[in-house]
């Protein structure tokens, strides 16, 4: 069982924090409109070409919060501290939202693209059966009570959702998709590539701010909810 | 320039960032809120403790 009484101790402070998410902010304005500004329309998609600068990071980010999810997982359930089990949340709900992202940002790709904003193709259908695991995670976690059931039970939905990852990455090379595959820095502009990583450090630092300020307040919440649980019995 | 390629791709690009940016906004400030709500709670909640406990 979880020891719970450590999680009141030593609560983290926003420190140089709040500095790196004030970088992250101006890292992402500036690779932003670098992109937007200084990349040249593409042959065939025009400016369209300057959407890859947001959905393709947000979808490298989402499959990077679901490694931490399933890191921090089978950490709780080898060692069983409750502080895995908040890293674990707090990154599933910030992949939550760069998954949500990644398909909208799809769609808006898809319409002018291919002419559709949705199609049943294998990389869209398992991003969103990613997404959907990922708020039966949230979910799950919203109902159960009990903290020690909660973190085992999401443990397993939150390894679940990360075995989806590889079959994303390769559904468009497994199955035959409307969804291109993966472009190769050869073969695009040197250009298109730079700000296409530069966004995606952006992308990465924004990620790794919102996860660890997401922890925070987990530990701020479970230790709030120990206190109140403490006065309770001090009452009784 | 391909068949895909027209001035009218600028709306797409341009309802793609502000998403983008949206969702970025949204969530830091739902962050925000959850921590400065999570914050009062645990400050409230020790604040009862009586001495000595």
């Amino acid at each position: 069982m979880t020891a719970p009484s450590d999680l009141s101790n030593d609560l983290p402070r926003p420190g140089y924090w709040r500095w790196f998410g004030i970088f992250a902010f101006l890292f992402l304005i500036a690779a932003q409109a670098t992109g937007l500004i200084t990349s040249i329309p593409d042959r065939d998609m025009g400016h369209l070409q300057k959407i890859m600068y947001v959905h393709v990071p947000s979808a490298w980010i989402m499959s990077l919060t679901f490694v931490a999810v399933l890191y921090y997982s089978f950490l709780y359930l080898w060692k069983q501290r409750e502080n895995d089990d908040l890293k674990a949340a707090s990154a599933a709900e910030v992949g939550a939202a760069f998954c949500g992202l990644t398909l909208v940002l799809g769609m808006i790709w898809g319409r002018p693209a291919w002419g559709v904003w949705w199609a049943w193709d294998a990389r869209l259908t398992s991003t969103l059966v990613l997404f959907l695991i990922t708020i039966g995670y949230l979910a799950l976690r919203a109902f159960v009570e009990d903290p020690h059931r909660r973190a085992q039970w999401s443990a397993a939905v939150g390894i679940l959702g990360a075995i989806n990852v590889p079959i994303v990455y390769m559904s468009v090379r497994w199955w035959r998709t409307l969804h291109q595959i993966q472009s190769n820095p050869s073969t695009v502009d040197p250009w298109y590539v730079f700000n296409l990583r530069t966004n995606a450090f952006a992308f990465l630092f924004i990620m790794i701010y919102f996860i660890r300020q997401r922890y925070v307040a987990a530990r701020y919440e479970r230790a709030a909810e120990l206190a109140v649980q403490a006065a309770a019995l001090r009452r009784n | 320039m391909g068949a895909i390629a027209s001035e009218n791709n600028w709306y797409y690009v341009g309802a793609a960032f502000a998403i983008s940016w949206c969702v970025i906004i949204g969530y830091a400030v739902r962050v925000y809120r959850v921590m400065a709500k999570a914050r009062k709670e645990y400050e409230d909640a020790t604040a009862s403790r009586p001495r000595g406990a």
